[in-house]
């Protein structure tokens, strides 16, 4: 379960503070398929970065089944990231100069696993994401932009993680390999128990997830699935 | 001359006889001497040369890490955020800083074995030819003599003097790579380029995958 306990963000900009996450709460219950709304510059990604552990809260908790990661040291923040969260993103970031299944198994490596082990498991987790044959072992930079986000999903999923967090993840794909995308998350988060949290924009996929919130002048608040009142695309 | 302990003795008296102004009497050993000389002052410029490359080395190994480091800003950020250690992500790249190294070094020895003997020879020749030159010149000054008893005594412009003798010794010099210098060579050189490494990998450590994924 991923429970936020009233955390902010503050920068200091010149002679003003900038608050993109201002007393944000909110909590989300294991296996579910969750979407964060609002406009570009709202503070989806920052709020994002805080709870896969990239950046830090100025205040407030981020609890992952009970731990609060706002208080762990450098070495636990990066087990944390290594074994319990995934990272999609809409630029993919994937290793160029390493093949789809390498790129899969790189999480694998840092959780200490034999290579036969990361090599199975990411031959799955390929097959997983409906990527077959000879794309296993093709260089990423000679994936399309949907294979690519595939690959990282794949990724994401490589040590188990107990949540996955993607931001945009269908912000640079075509209407049609984005909703292969949005069911591909879908069905990992029911058919996994994987939290899935996903940062948008996109009106269609924030359709199909179980809740929905909103993130407007650093606050958060809940919309009742099946509307899009109030959505703007940004 | 029945001793080598009378060489200086009888140098001066074939001098005395035969006039200083005319001649320059020379024992074979002090041609050795000059020899020896030539060899040290080789094996001075080897060591100051090698010693210079090895600097050079880890210089050239820790720029070029530097760089490597802000071109894979984004990547290492990444690794980052999908769970790798600033340890695992500093020994990968001191690891191919090595591996760098190590293919150097590997050309470099092939490099070396081929061309150290031409190098070697070029080194001792352009000692040896100044010394000779200087030789000559002052026994050109001197008119004609001859060796004798493994002693120079005088000599014609053109036939080689005192000097031609450590020419003739130092000529015939070759080198060779012992498996002993090797091993110290490539130690040292790995060595070099651990410590040039060890500073981009350190600079790593302070890539935060925040900045470098904010940047999407």
């Amino acid at each position: 379960m991923l429970e936020v306990q009233n955390v902010v963000k503050a920068f200091r900009s010149g002679d003003s503070t900038i608050k993109p996450v201002n007393g944000v709460s909110f909590s989300v219950e294991q296996g579910t398929f969750a979407a964060i709304l609002g406009k570009s510059g709202s503070g989806k990604s920052t709020l994002l970065s805080l709870l896969g552990a990239l950046d830090q809260a100025t205040s407030g908790n981020v609890l992952v089944d009970g731990v609060n990661i706002s208080q762990l040291p450098d070495t636990g923040l990066t087990a944390y990231r290594r074994n319990d969260i995934g990272f999609v993103f809409q630029q993919y970031n994937l290793i160029p100069n390493l093949s789809a299944k390498e790129n899969v198994m790189l999480p694998m490596e840092f959780a200490g696993l034999s290579r036969a082990e990361r090599s199975a498991r990411a031959a799955e987790l390929l097959d997983q994401v409906e990527l077959t044959g000879d794309v296993h072992h093709r260089k990423a930079n000679r994936l399309s932009g949907g294979q690519q986000q595939r690959v990282s999903i794949a990724r994401a999923l490589a040590n188990r993680p107990k949540l996955i967090l993607a931001d945009e993840p269908t912000g640079n794909l075509d209407d049609e390999t984005g909703e292969l995308i949005i069911d591909l998350l879908r069905s990992l988060a029911h058919g996994q128990n994987t939290t899935i949290l996903v940062v948008t924009h996109d009106l269609a996929l924030a359709g199909k997830t179980d809740r929905k919130f909103r993130l407007a002048r650093g606050r958060i608040t809940e919309e009742p699935v099946g509307t899009a009142a109030g959505a703007h695309a940004g | 001359m029945d001793s080598i302990d009378n060489v200086d003795a009888t140098s001066t008296a074939v001098d005395n006889a035969l006039g200083s102004d005319r001649v320059d009497v020379t024992a074979g050993s002090r041609n050795l001497a000059s020899a020896v000389s030539s060899l040290a002052s080789v094996q001075k410029i080897s060591l100051i040369g090698f010693l210079a490359a090895l600097v050079t080395a880890g210089l050239i190994v820790l720029l070029i890490m530097i760089l490597v480091v802000r071109e894979r800003r984004r990547e290492i950020g990444v690794l980052k955020a999908i769970g790798a250690s600033n340890r695992t992500i500093g020994v990968q790249f001191v690891l191919e800083a090595l591996v760098l190294v190590v293919l150097g070094t590997v050309v470099g020895t092939g490099v070396a074995a081929l061309a150290s003997n031409p190098i070697a020879t070029a080194l001792v020749s352009s000692n040896t030819t100044s010394t000779t030159a200087t030789g000559r010149a002052g026994a050109a000054a001197q008119g004609a003599g001859q060796l004798a008893g493994g002693r120079g005594a005088g000599f014609a412009p053109g036939q080689g003097g005192p000097f031609a003798g450590a020419s003739q010794l130092i000529g015939t010099i070759s080198t060779s790579v012992g498996w002993q210098t090797l091993a110290m060579g490539a130690l040292g050189i790995l060595l070099i380029a651990a410590l040039g490494a060890l500073v981009p990998a350190l600079l790593t450590a302070k890539v935060r995958p925040i900045e470098v994924l904010r940047g999407e």
